[in-house]
């Protein structure tokens, strides 16, 4: 499904990532794992279009996207969940779903709204509230809602259990992995919490200064205690 | 029977709201200061001066053509500055700066034109008034009952359209979150072009009607543009309806300040009537920087009802 091959990008003339190869296939999660500032978040937005992309090549269903702009990205079924300000705060929780469906007719907003309500029940009791008046888990609730709303094919999720609670933690763990084996959603992931990540990925790719240091399975990751020493501080902690 | 001043001081109010509504817009939707916005102003007075001038009839007649005018001017100034530094990585100070640059631009381009009506055809291109060719109405002049039903019109419309329908929900997540808008699959640019158009197409009205009540000039616009800004600043950008509150304060204090200041000091006070507008921006970047839109009048009273904020209980 999602193919990104060689990619040297980066914001400018600064070069952050370095030869990075990456596939997500439906019905799978894939972590993006490693250090702070590797250079995940960049991956992201190089595969949305918030990058600067300076070689190699990024393909969604063998549609090449390299250069799309983002709004463009956002009708051909890839959703993208940022870290930080994932939600409009000043509107309200009704208007910030429907313009995470804005590339839908009136009548699909209108099932696609019912369908992710039910998913995230949390949420009907505040669709006239301010986004930003949301907890920290509810505003995470209504981000990941969000993504869902453009009923896509592939979720990218940027540190989507950063700052949250340990039970709102596993609510959204929780949600995430009924993405993949619910709603057969291809999901990329990058996480901060390896452990968590690694506990519900299909394979994983390990980035540490903008190169790919390590991609397979989990278990596989796990048994190089050098790298996860090294890289996620994660000894004898697994 | 409504008193001259009155009258006056709604009419300039009025026309200050729609007039600064448009440079409030897109400082709040593109996080730009359009200074060139004066120019548009003028451009509408000059499309409504060339129509009557050339085809005669009621000035009010043309005020979709100011509209279409100035709009599409504001669509290009978008379009060919404001774009094409955005995706440079310019900052707001260098895009206010390149507008002061398109102001001047259009500025000269009015002024020649100007000459070209004086000369060509000996119209008074360079100082109008068109107050020969509005109407009465219950003893009161059109230009009164225009602006304050235009101002009215526009801003019920632009409230609507800005809680009510699609594109106005996409441009408030747009003014909140950009980013956030594009990955949603909006697209900003058609957005803020929109915010552009509409903008300029109200200055191109308000200067179409200004003609109606003071003398067009080619500096029209431009000798403005201070208020302008006071009454954007003093309203406050971030509510719709701040540029009316800011617009009416601004005219009244303006128009009946000066002429009761004109009653106790002497005529010789006129003269400094463009003080007035300062005097209130300054008191109101002391006091309140955020415009009077958001102003918390609900703890300003509990404070003088109390004679102070009252005490939490722990």
């Amino acid at each position: 499904m999602l193919d990104v091959s060689n990619l040297n990008a980066g914001y400018g003339k600064f070069h952050v990532l370095f030869d990075i190869n990456l596939k997500c296939n439906r019905s799978e999660i894939v972590s993006v794992i490693g250090p702070n500032g590797s250079g995940k978040t960049t991956l992201l937005n190089s595969i949305f279009g918030l990058a600067d992309i300076f070689s190699g090549s990024i393909t969604f269903d063998g549609i090449r996207i390299n250069g799309m702009l983002p709004h463009q990205i956002s009708k051909i079924g890839i959703s993208y969940l940022p870290q930080m300000n994932n939600v409009f705060s000043d509107l309200s929780v009704e208007e910030n779903l429907k313009m995470a469906g804005y590339i839908l007719n009136v009548k699909e907003l209108r099932d696609t709204m019912d369908e992710v309500l039910s998913l995230f029940p949390v949420l009907e009791p505040f669709l006239s509230r301010k986004a930003g008046t949301l907890s920290g888990g509810e505003r995470q609730m209504l981000a990941i809602a969000m993504a869902l709303m453009k009923k896509p094919r592939l979720i990218m999720l940027d540190e989507p259990l950063a700052g949250l609670a340990p039970l709102v933690c596993r609510k959204v763990v929780e949600k995430i992995v009924e993405l993949r084996d619910k709603l057969s959603i291809g999901v990329i992931l990058v996480e901060q919490n390896a452990k968590k990540a690694l506990e519900i990925s299909d394979r994983t790719y390990l980035i540490v200064s903008g190169r790919s240091v390590f991609s397979g399975k989990p278990d596989e990751l796990l048994q190089c205690e050098e790298l996860i020493e090294l890289y996620l501080g994660l000894k004898g902690k697994m | 029977m409504i008193p001259p001043t009155l009258i006056d001081a709604i009419t300039y109010s009025s026309l200050l709201g729609i007039m600064t509504f448009g440079l409030s817009f897109v400082r709040r939707t593109t996080g730009v200061w359009n200074i060139a916005h004066a120019g548009l102003v003028t451009i509408g007075a000059y499309v409504i001066f060339t129509c009557t001038s050339f085809f005669g009839g009621n000035p009010y007649i043309y005020l979709p053509l100011a509209f279409i005018f100035s709009a599409v001017i504001a669509v290009l100034e978008y379009m060919l500055i404001i774009e094409t530094l955005r995706k440079r990585g310019a900052s707001t100070t260098i895009m206010l700066i390149s507008t002061l640059a398109f102001d001047l631009v259009m500025l000269s381009i009015i002024n020649i034109y100007a000459d070209y009506l004086q000369n060509t055809f000996s119209l008074p291109s360079k100082n109008f008034l068109l107050r020969k060719l509005d109407f009465m109405f219950l003893n009161m002049p059109g230009i009164f009952w225009t602006s304050l039903l235009l101002l009215i019109t526009f801003l019920t419309a632009l409230y609507y359209v800005l809680n009510y329908t699609k594109i106005g929900t996409a441009l408030r997540a747009c003014v909140s979150n950009p980013t956030l808008a594009s990955i949603s699959g909006i697209n900003v640019m058609h957005t803020n072009l929109f915010s552009w158009l509409i903008s300029g197409g109200l200055a191109g009205v308000a200067g179409g009607l200004l003609p109606l009540w003071i003398q067009g000039k080619p500096v029209l616009g431009d000798s403005l543009i201070a208020v302008m800004f006071c009454v954007s600043i003093v309203g406050g950008v971030e509510e719709i309806y701040g540029t009316v509150l800011g617009g009416f304060l601004v005219g009244f204090t303006q128009i009946l300040g000066t002429s009761a200041l004109s009653m106790v000091f002497g005529p010789s006070v006129i003269l400094y009537k463009s003080l007035i507008p300062m005097v209130i921006l300054a008191l109101a970047l002391l006091y309140a920087p955020y415009g009077i839109a958001k102003i918390n009048w609900r703890k300003i009273l509990t404070i003088i009802k109390f004679g102070g904020e009252p005490k939490r209980k722990i």
